[in-house]
């Protein structure tokens, strides 16, 4: 095969996905007689789910792809909303920029907040659930002391949220992949978390060092979580601290984009991957709103939704194994038919 | 020795885990030009002694020197960048990634240009690392998962050598790779100590280390006790500094008898494997019967014992348990049907690694030591201590991790799984890798009295000297198909083998 059609195919592969997802709701809900589904108002809001989820997926592939499950990206979220969002919503500048202030602000917050994870994670040495846990409380807590408990407010303040805007979350998402793609594909930072990945103790044995790459891991989530909190925040207009850990319902939606991404890393990029993933994901919760489902049976489809692939996932290299038997089988049954001949 | 050439010398290393004593108080000298053998008991400190000068564990104690310097590196990659190169006795690949990723693991930075490190800039590189050590046919770009075992060490090999070291340490690796492998590695090591470079070269097989070396080195309990010249090399003095006493002179099979009952237990019959290159084979295997299976790499027969142990896919054919007239359809029917396997890949098929040796061994014998649905633990324990003994395991306790054992002993655990079974057909896949003289000896003898009291012993091997000393008939694969039959005789040699192999 040669470069151009290998690469043809990889892009024909990463986007295959989004378009079918994308097709067959549509087609579905014409079907049942609910047009509306995936075009004008329904595909800017699907636009929106996939930026928002999508950053939320990011984050936590950083960390879950080596083994790290994070519990404290919610919680990172809120409290780096609450901080970066109150101090922007105090600095008078000019239009455009008192909202891109506030990103840069929120997402710095965020970043702080990975750091502190990541070197709670090497420092205590215990199984990294278990440090979220205890990280999320802990950036719960302070979320709720500050600011008289009232977390963040800013639907007077329309100038903040512009992101909401379809071309401008794009153009966000955009810079943040070009930035992550970059990371991840070219630099050494981003060699070591392939190589860390799956044969952990023998890179750790040749001196890779697994520290430095988790906590900058961490300090990758951290941001993203903030750009997923400008999405939220945008979008909502008010965000309020939470307590007992129900931050951690934030990262619900983050699985299914992940391990589509997962899948897809081989023919392009993981980040892209997980973009597409997201996208897919929000396809399907606008179409089974469409097709009238409530909350919770959208919640049920969306873990089937997840089940289903990983199945697929699994036992997709059970077809090409099949076909290699079969050519096998016919070699040897040709050898045994003309030895008696 | 003329001191001039002295490349690496450690002063009163000591390195202790917990209680077990790794080494004590050793004075180790390496010299430029030559090639230092080092040998010992399983568990005498080789791995641990070489992998601290490589950088991969520090010293608990002493000092270390390298080209009169002090030296103690803190990671391989530093180990590598000051000259120190080591082939690891484990799997020291990084699953996942490229060939090409592989050979420069943690040395990416190389490749960098403008900010961006460039794959294909890497993928060259590591092409031309290959085919430095002569491995032409391994695709740099490939990942590591689509070629087999051997050739990964191969991959391993290439990335050493791509750092261009001074020292070059091979542990234990040659037991692992096939005949071609085996000859890669010897053509570098003469090469260099041609250039006035060091190696250091650890294996069990006496014949080999006395033919490539110049020097030997003799540990024991973690403790140096000789240091051997070439003109001095006798075999029975160095077991006898290994193992602290005489060995007795038997070692193989003193018969040469190869005559079996005519009962059949075992017919293969046509049968072409999933993977791998098996195709179309036939075999009759005879109760009583040691029956050795050879070859070069790609030849089938590590998938043949994974066919008979019903562990591979059967595209054709059929193994037939002749005694109660089964066709064996997996593993586990084949467990019920008494028979056992012993797997070449020990890290990842035979062995729990972050279980104990208890647990391990008692894996394959629950039906030995229950009482209904209930594990005794008195019984298990005595079951576990009796294989811990009869194959001298050296470990801190029998509820040690198998992962901090040393190789050869994690190789006795496997060995002592089945063996206590009392298999009535056992098929075992390089047995005594890694496993040192005096073990060596012990398991042939068990092997030998498996088969005198009638069962049945099916034994693929990597080492000619083995299937010749042990078998009583011995099967040549070549492409996946038969390519010669030996009986025992006392005037078999390898060279007749070897050109029935190419
Ligand atoms: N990480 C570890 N934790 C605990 N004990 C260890 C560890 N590594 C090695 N040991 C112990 O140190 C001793 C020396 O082990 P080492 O691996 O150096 O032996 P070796 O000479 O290489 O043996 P072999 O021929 O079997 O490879 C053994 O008793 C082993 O059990
Ligand atoms: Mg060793």
């Amino acid at each position: 095969m040669s470069k151009s059609t290998r690469i043809l195919k990889n892009i024909v592969i990463t986007l295959a996905p989004a378009v079918i997802v994308y097709l067959f709701f549509l087609l579905i809900t014409n079907l049942f007689g609910e047009p509306g589904f995936g075009v004008g108002d329904n595909l800017r809001v699907i636009g929106y789910n996939m930026v928002y989820s999508g950053f939320i997926a990011l984050a936590v592939s950083y960390n879950l792809t080596s083994g790290r499950f994070d519990f404290s990206v919610g919680s990172v979220l809120i409290l780096s909303l609450i901080v970066g969002g109150n101090i922007a919503k105090e600095i008078d500048v000019p239009e455009p920029f008192g909202a891109v202030l506030m990103v840069v602000l929120v997402v710095l917050v965020g970043m702080l907040c990975g750091l502190i994870s990541g070197l709670f994670y090497i420092l205590l040495r215990l199984p990294p659930m278990v440090t979220s846990l205890g990280v999320a409380m802990i950036f719960e807590a302070i979320g709720f002391a500050l600011f008289d408990s009232e977390g963040l407010r800013l639907y007077t303040r329309q100038d903040l949220l512009i992101w909401t805007k379809p071309q401008n979350s794009f153009i966000l998402l955009a810079l943040v992949l070009i930035v992550l793609i970059y990371l991840l594909n070219f630099t050494k930072f981003g060699y070591n978390c392939r190589s860390l990945q799956t044969g952990q103790k023998n890179a750790v044995e040749v001196g890779v060092n697994e520290k430095t790459n988790s906590v900058v891991c961490y300090i990758i989530a951290g941001g993203l979580m903030g750009f997923a909190g400008i999405m939220y925040i945008s979008q909502n207009g008010i965000i309020a601290p939470q307590t007992g850990l129900s931050s951690s319902s934030f990262m619900m939606n983050a699985f299914l984009p992940m391990f589509i991404g997962n899948a897809l890393a081989k023919y392009s990029d993981r980040n892209i991957g997980v973009i597409v993933g997201a996208f897919c994901q929000a396809c399907l919760s606008s179409a089974l709103v469409y097709l009238g489902a409530g909350p919770s049976m959208q919640t049920v489809m969306n873990g089937v939704a997840v089940m289903l692939f990983l199945i697929y996932v699994s036992n997709n290299y059970k077809f090409a194994l099949h076909r290699a038997w079969r050519e096998k089988k016919e070699k040897a049954l040709g050898m045994t038919s003309a030895a008696k001949q | 020795m003329n001191e001039d050439k002295l490349i690496i010398e450690t002063r009163q290393l000591c390195k202790n885990f917990g209680p077990t004593i790794a080494l004590n108080h050793v004075d180790l000298k390496i010299y430029r030009g030559q090639i230092t053998g080092l040998i010992g008991e399983n568990g005498s400190g080789k791995s641990t002694i070489t992998s601290i000068l490589a950088g991969m564990q520090p010293a608990s104690s002493g000092e270390m020197f390298f080209k009169g310097k002090p030296h103690k590196p803190s990671t391989m990659i530093e180990g590598a960048a000051l000259g120190i190169g080591m082939i690891v006795q484990e799997q020291g690949y990084v699953s996942g990634i490229s060939i090409a990723q592989n050979i420069f693991l943690g040395e990416e930075g190389r490749f960098r240009r403008h900010g961006i490190i460039s794959r294909s800039a890497m993928v060259k590189a590591a092409q031309e690392a290959l085919n430095n050590i002569g491995c032409n046919d391994i695709d740099a770009s490939w990942y590591i998962e689509q070629i087999d075992l051997q050739d990964r060490k191969l991959v391993e090999l290439a990335r050493v050598m791509a750092s261009n070291p001074e020292v070059l340490v091979v542990d234990e690796t040659t037991t692992a790779l096939s005949q071609r492998g085996r000859s890669i590695i010897y053509d570098i090591m003469r090469r260099m100590r041609d250039e006035d470079k060091a190696v250091i070269f650890i294996s069990h097989d006496l014949d080999e280390l006395m033919e490539v070396c110049d020097r030997m080195v003799v540990l024991r309990d973690g403790n140096l006790i000789t240091d051997l010249d070439k003109p001095e090399f006798e075999p029975n003095l160095i077991k006898r500094h290994m193992v602290g006493r005489d060995m007795g002179e038997k070692y193989y099979r003193e018969d040469y008898d190869g005559t079996v009952s005519d009962e059949v237990v075992l017919d293969v019959d046509n049968v072409t494997s999933g993977s791998g290159l098996l195709i179309n084979f036939s075999m009759q295997v005879h109760k009583g019967e040691i029956l050795g299976i050879g070859g070069l790499s790609h030849c089938g027969m590590h998938e043949l014992g994974k066919v008979v142990f019903g562990e591979e896919k059967i595209l054709t054919g059929s193994v037939t348990h002749v005694p109660s007239g089964q066709k064996i359809r997996d593993a586990r029917h084949a467990i019920k049907l008494g028979m056992g396997y012993v797997s070449k890949d020990r890290d990842h098929e035979a062995l729990v690694l972050s279980a104990s040796i208890r647990d391990n061994i008692s894996s394959a014998g629950l039906d030995k030591i229950n009482d209904g649905p209930f594990i005794l633990p008195n019984k298990e324990k005595a079951y576990v201590n009796q294989q811990v003994q009869t194959l001298s395991i050296k470990c801190a306790s029998i509820n040690q991790n198998v992962q901090y054992l040393s190789g050869g002993n994690k190789q006795k655990v496997v060995f002592g799984k089945w063996i206590g079974r009392d298999c009535d057909i056992l098929i075992l896949d390089c047995p005594t890798r890694g496993v040192d003289v005096g073990v060596k000896a012990a398991m042939y003898a068990l092997i030998d009295d498996m088969k005198r009291q009638g069962k049945t012993i099916i034994m693929i091997s990597e080492e000619l000297a083995e299937l010749i000393g042990m078998a009583d008939r011995l099967l040549i694969l070549k492409d996946g198909s038969l390519a010669g039959e030996f009986q025992r005789s006392r005037q078999l040699t390898e060279h007749e083998i070897i050109e029935c192999m190419i």
